[in-house]
This record gives structure tokens, C-alpha cells and sequence, in this order.
């Protein structure tokens, strides 16, 4: 029989209330109603998460209240009595942890929780111990030592909470990791040990809800931490291989999501790639000179790397996509060769609007793409996606330009009624479609 | 037990003995290591107290770079201490290996000034202050330091390499203390 297919669970709830009556009126047989029981599955998520946040939520604050009674009067305690108490964040998290594996292995309330709690504790008790003891402002240090402990109880736990604040820890290491400062292999041991969770869970499930929170916090932690590995200079190329990369990931290896929400690496890696080609076109700066770009001094060497495996990656998951015969991946994936061609032209003439006007054709070709293929395989959201492209390329433009204001408002006015009209359109077309 | 429980109970006990690794060695740096003074300079007068704790900066954290020893900025390195006469420290040079007989503090260079010796980055660049006596404390902190020409100094106990802050001494008054008195007549 063909695999499960999740679906939203209100649709899910819908078909099994129908099934019954088409049975009745001889248009399905039980067989047939019975296949179509096991194939759409509700997908996990929705109500069961919101539980979990809240019960997160509430044991997190009340940890901080613990933490804030226990700072009130700290300088009055003799320091061997600070210490002791440093490490009572650890009871209620083991605690918990212990009741979540012993008790209700099966419930992803506690194990959340328990991870959860046990990461604030980590970096809550060796916090308190380094102000006992005056450490040092080694930042660096601090969250190392706190992700040695916290990525393993994401494991332990099966917990996404813990892996998210992994994730966090690795965001926050984003100031300790400028090119030259020579962290760059632990924290790329610590950044694929948090990943595996991620690889893990998706080989189990990769549409619940685990892995979609997961992969909005990977996606949005490789977005700010792989561009200050590679430093300012290089992060105009990489971020586009990298969002590039996310885009054709999210299309080939997690496609199908039965949600929008669920999409975290398409989502970041598509707003990636349209605003950060604009972003970084108002910005302005000095041409690439790709000599400097490619020069493998023991400084850059991580920097060069981390640029040439995110541009092998580009290339490999979009030729994936293509072989797919996926048009999203093509054309968003695509934006690797579009970036190049942008930053040669500019590195030979010396011009920056040759830049500019690859952007805008790329951008154009994107949305215009999507518009069509959208209206091609009956997705109004293709299709809108597609022309608010068009319309931010369209405010970016003159934004730029050095219009008044008359002639700016008739423009915006007349995108915004084309993005209207163009709705309409295809709401129309695609509504006779079907 | 399974291979889950059984790892549970490893992290468990991972979570618990580094902290507990951490206490333990500052403690017995604190109880078994040598106590030297480092006179303290203060750098921003305006703002000594930043959010929850004193930024520390040593008035002597410079020290003599043996012929032959290459050191670029970044390095990590052994500065060795001495004594004075007074009973404050200072760093004399660097060793890029510990030394087994001498006092030392690990150290990290931050740049290499024009008469060849090395401005060091120390492993102390704190004092956690509770933030109700900063704000007081600051003004007169300040004030006893530029007006009142009061030394400070940093006592630093230091075994086998780690060092340890111990306490801030404001012309012989812990700065807890020296705080507290603050707080009290502002």
C-alpha cells in the first residue's frame, strides 16, 4: 500500500467523518474507505505542541523565579554556601528527566519539559558558579562548556527544546567567530553534533513537528553563524550559496510538509536570497577581488572552506532539485550562478550597477517563474509568492533611485494594484482550472 | 535498564561533576594558593561599574619577552610573578612553558609595545559586584581613586597557574565593604 501521507488534522477529521457516509451511498467500498483511513494520517502538531510550549513556558519562569529569590540576598551567603546553591537549578531538571524516562517515556510533554529545564539549568548553574568565583568574561568558553552538556541531553531526552537551545548557544557564538580567532573546528564539531539531532528526527518523521521547529532553528542559526565564520568579505557570496541551499534542501529532503509553517529551511532560505541580493545592493561597498576571495592563508583557510563547501552544497541540492523536476528548487537554487555572474561583472568593470541589474533580471526571472509555474500546477500561493517578488523588487528599485515622492507613490500604487489584479487573475484562472 | 536510562544517568552525573569540577579547583586554588596583590588602574573613570560587575584593568600588565621566544599578538603564554618590597606583584617575563619553580599566571598577548616587552591579557578582567551597592559605590569608587589618590589592588591567589580572584582591596577596605559605607551615606 502507498506510505502515509500527514495531513492537517482538521483535514483528517473531516475525511473520517465523510468516509462513512460514502460507504453508505455505494461510492467508496470498505476496502477502498479503509485505504484511505491509513493513508491520511493527521500530522502531529497543532494542539499537543501548544500544550508543550505552555508547560515550557511555565516552567521556565518559574525556574527564573527561583534564580531571582536566590540572586536577592547573594553576597550576604558565605561563598561554599553560593556554590551549593549553584547547583540546585540541576534537582527540579534531573528530577523531571528522571520522571520523563521512568514514568511516561512515550509523553513528549515531559521529555520537553526536561530538556527544556535542563538546558536553562546548565547555563544558569555555571553562570552562578563563575560569579561565585570570578571568572573571567570568556564568552567562548561559558557557552562551550554549556553545549558539551546541552547537546547530549537533546539526545538523551529526545528533546527539540534542548536541541533548539543548542542552537541558541551557537547563535550566541557568532561574536567569538570573526576569521583568525581559531575556534572555527569546535564549533563546527559542536555545530554537526546539534544537526545530528535534527538528521535524526527526520529520518524518523520529517514533517512532525519536531523536525519543523528544528529546522526553523537550524536554518536560522547556520544563517547568522556560517556568514561570521566566513567574515564580511566573503558573506556577500556565501549567504546567497548558503539560503540557496536551504531552499533546495527544503524542497527535496523535506518536501510534501502538509503546513506552510512547517517549511522553516524554504522560508528562510527563500526571504534569504530575495532580500539579501537587495539588501546588500543599497548597502553598496567595494567590488570582490576574487584573488583576495580564494587566498588560502592559514587566517582564511576556514573562511575559504566554509565558502567552498556551502558552494558545492548549492550546486549539488539544486542539481538535486532539477533532476526533481522541481521548478522552485530551480529557480531559487539558481541564485548561486546568478551571485557569481554578479560579482565577476563588478570585480572586471569596476561598476556596481552591473550588479544591480543581474539582481533585478534574477529577481524578475524568480517571481515571473513562479507566477507561471504556480499558475501551471494550480498553487495560488505559488503564484503569490511569485508576484510579491515582483512588487519587492519594484519597491527596492525606487527606493534606490532618486525619484520624488509623486512619482514613487504612482509606482507603488500601480504595484500594488498589478499584485491585486494578478491575484484576482489567478484566483479565476485557477478556480476554472478546477 | 536500557541504553536510554543508562545514558540519562551519565549525563546526570556529567551535568553535576562540572560545576562541582569547577568549585573544587577554585576552591582549592583559593585554600592551598599564594596570595599576591596586583595594583589595579582604573580605566573609564565615568563608568568603573558595568552592569553587574568591575571591570578590572592592571596598573603593571606588561612583562619582558626572553630573546628568542616568538610572540605575536593572540599567543598564549606563561608570565611569571614576583613580589616587590611593598607587597604588590608584578609580571617580570614570559615563559612559553611553565615553570616548575616560580610563580606564573597563563596569560594571552595582546600586543607587542616599541620597547619589546608584551602587553598581556590577564584571565582577570572582573569583580562581580551585586547591582543595588553599584550605583553608590561608583561615584565614590571613583572619587577615592582620582581625588583622593587611593591605591587599589587585586589579591590574587595563584596555584599552579590558575589564578583565582580572591577580593578588591581599596586602600586596605574590602570593596564590599568599601561599597556597603558607600551605599549607606549616599
Amino acid at each position: 500500500m502507498d506510505e502515509e501521507k500527514p495531513v492537517k488534522a482538521k483535514h483528517a477529521r473531516w475525511l473520517l467523518a465523510e468516509l462513512p457516509a460514502w460507504e453508505a451511498e455505494g461510492l467508496l467500498s470498505p476496502g477502498q474507505a479503509e485505504a484511505l483511513r491509513l493513508r491520511y494520517v493527521p500530522a502531529a502538531g497543532g494542539r499537543n505542541w501548544a500544550t508543550t510550549l505552555f508547560f515550557i513556558a511555565g516552567l521556565l519562569v518559574a525556574g527564573l523565579g527561583i534564580v531571582l529569590i536566590l540572586a536577592h540576598n547573594w553576597e550576604e551567603l558565605s561563598r561554599p554556601l553560593r556554590a551549593a546553591l549553584a547547583l540546585a537549578p540541576f534537582l527540579p531538571a534531573l528530577g523531571l528527566g528522571y520522571f520523563a524516562l521512568w514514568k511516561r517515556p512515550e509523553s513528549p510533554l515531559f521529555r520537553e519539559g526536561a530538556g527544556a529545564l535542563l538546558a536553562t539549568a546548565v547555563a544558569a548553574s555555571i553562570a552562578l558558579v563563575g560569579q561565585t568565583y570570578q571568572f573571567p568574561g570568556d564568552e567562548w568558553s561559558y557557552l562551550r562548556t554549556c553545549l558539551i552538556l546541552i547537546i547530549p541531553s537533546a539526545y538523551v531526552l529526545r528533546s527539540a527544546a534542548a536541541a533548539v537551545a543548542a542552537f541558541l548557544c551557537l547563535i550566541a557564538m557568532t561574536s567569538t567567530l570573526s576569521p583568525g580567532q581559531g575556534h572555527h573546528l569546535q564549533f563546527y564539531l559542536l555545530l554537526a553534533a546539534t544537526l545530528g539531532y535534527l538528521f535524526l528526527v527526520s529520518r524518523t518523521n520529517r514533517h512532525g513537528a519536531q523536525a519543523a521547529v528544528l529546522s526553523w532553528a537550524a536554518a536560522l542559526c547556520l544563517a547568522f553563524t556560517l556568514n561570521a565564520v566566513v567574515g564580511p568579505y566573503r558573506a556577500r557570496l556565501t549567504s546567497t550559496f548558503l539560503f540557496a541551499a536551504m531552499v533546495c534542501l527544503g524542497r527535496t529532503r523535506f518536501s510534501g510538509a502538509p503546513d506552510f509553517w512547517r517549511r522553516g529551511f524554504e522560508i528562510v532560505g527563500g526571504c534569504g536570497i530575495v532580500l539579501g541580493m537587495l539588501i546588500f545592493d543599497s548597502i553598496g561597498g567595494k567590488p570582490l577581488d576574487w584573488s583576495t576571495v580564494l587566498r588560502l592563508s592559514p587566517a582564511d583557510m576556514w573562511s575559504v572552506g566554509t565558502a567552498g563547501a556551502l558552494l558545492a552544497l548549492a550546486v549539488l541540492l539544486w542539481l538535486d532539485g532539477l533532476r526533481a523536476h522541481d521548478a522552485v528548487a530551480g529557480l531559487f537554487g539558481a541564485a548561486w550562478l546568478a551571485e557569481i555572474a554578479a560579482q565577476t561583472i563588478w570585480s572586471s568593470s569596476g561598476d556596481q550597477d552591473w550588479v544591480i541589474v543581474i539582481h533585478s533580471i534574477y529577481h524578475l526571472v524568480l517571481g515571473a517563474g513562479l507566477v507561471w509555474t504556480g499558475t501551471r500546477a494550480h498553487s495560488l500561493g505559488r503564484v503569490n509568492v511569485g508576484s510579491l517578488i515582483l512588487i519587492i523588487l519594484v519597491l527596492f528599485r525606487f527606493f534606490d533611485q532618486d525619484f520624488s515622492f509623486v512619482a514613487r507613490g504612482v509606482a507603488f500604487l500601480a504595484a500594488g494594484a498589478g499584485f491585486i489584479l494578478l491575484h484576482l487573475w489567478a484566483r479565476r484562472r485557477l478556480g476554472d482550472a478546477s | 535498564m536500557t541504553l536510554r536510562k543508562a545514558c540519562f544517568l551519565l549525563l546526570a552525573a556529567a551535568c553535576l561533576a562540572v560545576p562541582l569540577g569547577m568549585v573544587g579547583m577554585h576552591e582549592w586554588a583559593l585554600t592551598h594558593g599564594q596570595a599576591f596583590n596586583f595594583p589595579l588602574q582604573i580605566v573609564d573613570p565615568a563608568d568603573p561599574f558595568r552592569g553587574r560587575y568591575l571591570a578590572l584593568n592592571f596598573k603593571y600588565s606588561t612583562a619582558a619577552v626572553p630573546e628568542g621566544m616568538a610572540v605575536r599578538p593572540g599567543v598564549e603564554a606563561y608570565a611569571l610573578v614576583q613580589e616587590d618590597g611593598d607587597g604588590m606583584s608584578h609580571f617580570t617575563e614570559l615563559r612559553q612553558e611553565p615553570p616548575a619553580d616560580q610563580p606564573y599566571i597563563k596569560v594571552k598577548v595582546r600586543r607587542i609595545l616599541k620597547d619589546g616587552r608584551a602587553d598581556l591579557k590577564t584571565p582577570l578582567d572582573r569583580f562581580y559586584l551585586n547591582e543595588r551597592l553599584a550605583p553608590a559605590a561608583e561615584k565614590a569608587y571613583a572619587r577615592a581613586l582620582r581625588q583622593d589618590k587611593r591605591e587599589a589592588w587585586a589579591v590574587v591567589r595563584l596555584w599552579r597557574g590558575m589564578a583565582v580572584l580572591e577580593d578588591v582591596m581599596v586602600e586596605g577596605t574590602h570593596l564590599l565593604q568599601f561599597a556597603r559605607e558607600a551605599a549607606a551615606t549616599n
